[in-house]
């Protein structure tokens, strides 16, 4: 059940006129009830897994809530995080093995090439982080458990976000379950309107763009270097729509049951280094990693100085890569953006007094446009299928002479002019959207505006979202 | 001697972020000061450990929460080594 199908929506209204109805005490197994639905929907066998996991973490985080003596502390700290980590590598990077393994059973069906192929549980990698953080954290003693087995159950497996993220921190998220405030106006208001853009970005503009990206990647031999660089530009561009339509659907979901869920993008497209961008992009991933690898792993190699520095960043963000899955390219990616946040820290005196004569202004643009190439450009391999297709997409991209010079109309006019068409639209759609946040009686016309360019210019083509693979 | 850390302190600061204008107060958190982020906070802490001559631990590192804190544990570092 992808959360932009017409099904999850029922199960919103339905779950959300229920919410309101109920007390405060009885939601919190309304919730948890819908979650295990949805992900019930999925696969049953999976959702007992991740409630046995789930289980196994709470029981953790409440013995490392409670003032237990020091050895035992670490011993369960370290359980607790390695069946963590075993589990989602197990079906992240063992996959093939495991399904092989589990070959007897339903979900280790043979396809045609007879190669065992079995999916991962629905959202393993957001939900393995969201449990691994609340350990860390009760372990440092940073946070204590509160509330029961539900609350803690329904913090990992809520239904909006357990798919592809945000990535929830117990601290912001289980008080607010446990509390189970009731929605206001407000929260309506902006969960519906944050619903409808989120469905724009990805019906609209997402999955258009996406056909001029696929037809370029495709075949990226016979791409002329403007054909590359705007199917570049457009698979960064739809990657956003894709993500953050998603994510603003799953915020704006939470939103009309009363939660608010951290924010995973905050205007990416303004940001002056890559390293900004990582604050900027993808951002629960990006500070999960900052305080569960990066800062322990930079405190204890601190002696080594800026080195250190570059070496956590890169370690940290390889890791990132590897996160979305066990192959080369995700990892080189990983690796490239370790190594631009690297290369900005180490030459941060060197540039500020290098550029002190110059304007500000234009020292941010020029920051800005180096971001969005660079991260345009490491996109490819992200984007490629091997490190073969995402080198012949960069021999187009670079290979220039006259004759590809000259080979300019990028495939098809009329392919482009719709998704610049697209392009247009969420622009408009954007100011208006930012413009609801304060006027919100607009909300309603704002919707069905959202609605009425989805239904005449949308691309229903792809049926999942891009993180949903994660 | 009290003062010279409150001194000691900010001299450090404003060398690793380059900013000679900074200054600290007790409440100061890394969103006061601009440079100071999980990038630089590492380098902070280790220049305060190589100018007061103190070892930190991992899990006090991670749990300062401003200079304030952070004040603190040095003058308790401090007179337990004994150091001045």
């Amino acid at each position: 059940m992808g959360i932009d199908s017409a099904i999850y929506f029922l199960l919103l209204a339905v779950v959300a006129v229920l919410h309101a109805l109920l007390p405060g005490r009885r939601r919190v197994f309304l919730l948890l009830g819908a979650s295990l639905a949805f992900y019930a929907a999925t696969s049953l066998p999976y959702l007992l897994l991740m409630a046995v996991l789930g289980m196994t973490n709470y029981f953790a985080a409440r013995h490392l809530s409670s003032d237990s003596n020091p050895k035992s502390r670490q011993w369960v700290f370290a359980g607790a995080v390695l069946v963590n980590l075993c589990i989602l590598a197990a079906f992240k990077y063992l996959r093939g093995q495991l399904g092989h393994l589990l070959a007897g059973f339903d979900h280790g069906a043979l396809d045609s090439d007879g190669v065992a192929h079995l999916a991962a549980p629905l959202g393993i990698s957001y939900f393995v982080f969201a449990m691994i953080g609340c350990i860390t954290d009760a372990y440092r003693q940073t946070w204590r458990l509160q509330g029961g087995i539900a609350n803690f159950l329904l913090f990992g497996l809520f239904f909006p976000q357990i798919s592809s993220g945000p990535i929830p921190r117990a601290d912001r998220l289980l008080p607010q379950l446990i509390t189970s405030a009731t929605p206001t106006a407000e929260d309506r208001i902006a969960g519906l309107r944050m619903i409808a853009y989120g469905l724009f970005k990805k019906y609209v503009v997402a999955n258009r763009l996406n056909e001029y990206v696929n037809l370029v990647f495709a075949s990226p031999g016979e791409a002329t270097p403007s054909q590359a660089a705007v199917a570049c530009a457009f698979n960064f561009i739809q990657l956003y729509a894709d993500f953050s339509g998603y994510v603003d659907i799953a915020i704006g979901s939470a939103r009309l049951l009363g939660i608010h869920l951290d924010p995973n993008f905050d205007r990416p497209f303004k940001s002056t280094s890559v390293t900004e961008l990582w604050r900027r992009w993808h951002m629960t991933l990006s500070f999960w990693l900052r305080d569960y690898v990066y800062m322990p792993m930079l405190i204890r190699i601190r002696t080594l100085g800026k080195f250190g520095v570059a070496l956590a960043l890169v370690v940290t963000f390889a890791l990132c890569g590897l996160w979305h899955g066990a192959a080369w390219t995700y990892i080189l990616f990983g690796v490239s953006q370790g190594i631009a946040m690297s290369m900005e820290f180490l030459s941060k005196s060197w540039r500020s007094k290098a550029f002190r004569g110059i304007p500000p202004a234009i020292v941010a643009m020029a920051g800005n446009i180096y971001t969005i190439v660079f991260f345009a450009v490491t996109e490819v391999i992200f984007r490629s299928s091997d490190l073969a297709q995402a080198g012949t997409m960069y021999r187009a991209l670079f290979h220039w002479n006259l004759t590809t010079l000259l080979a300019y109309p990028p495939l098809d006019h009329y392919f482009l002019a719709l998704d610049l068409f697209a392009l247009f639209c969420w622009w408009v759609v954007r100011r208006w959207f930012v413009a609801t946040s304060t006027k919100t009686y607009w909300t309603p016309w704002f919707t069905m505006a959202c609605a009425g360019l989805i239904l005449f210019f949308g691309h229903l083509g792809a049926a999942h979202f891009i993180y949903a693979t994660f | 001697m009290s003062d010279n850390t409150w001194q000691d302190l900010t001299n450090i600061f404003r060398s690793t972020l380059d900013d000679e204008a900074l200054t600290l107060s007790e409440s100061t958190t890394a969103k006061d000061v601009s440079g100071w982020d999980s990038i630089t906070h590492v380098l902070l802490v280790v220049a305060v450990e190589k100018h007061f001559k103190i070892k930190l631990t991992a899990g006090e590192i991670q749990k300062l929460q401003n200079v304030g804190e952070l004040v603190a544990l040095i003058r308790a570092k401090k007179s337990v080594t004994g150091a001045k």
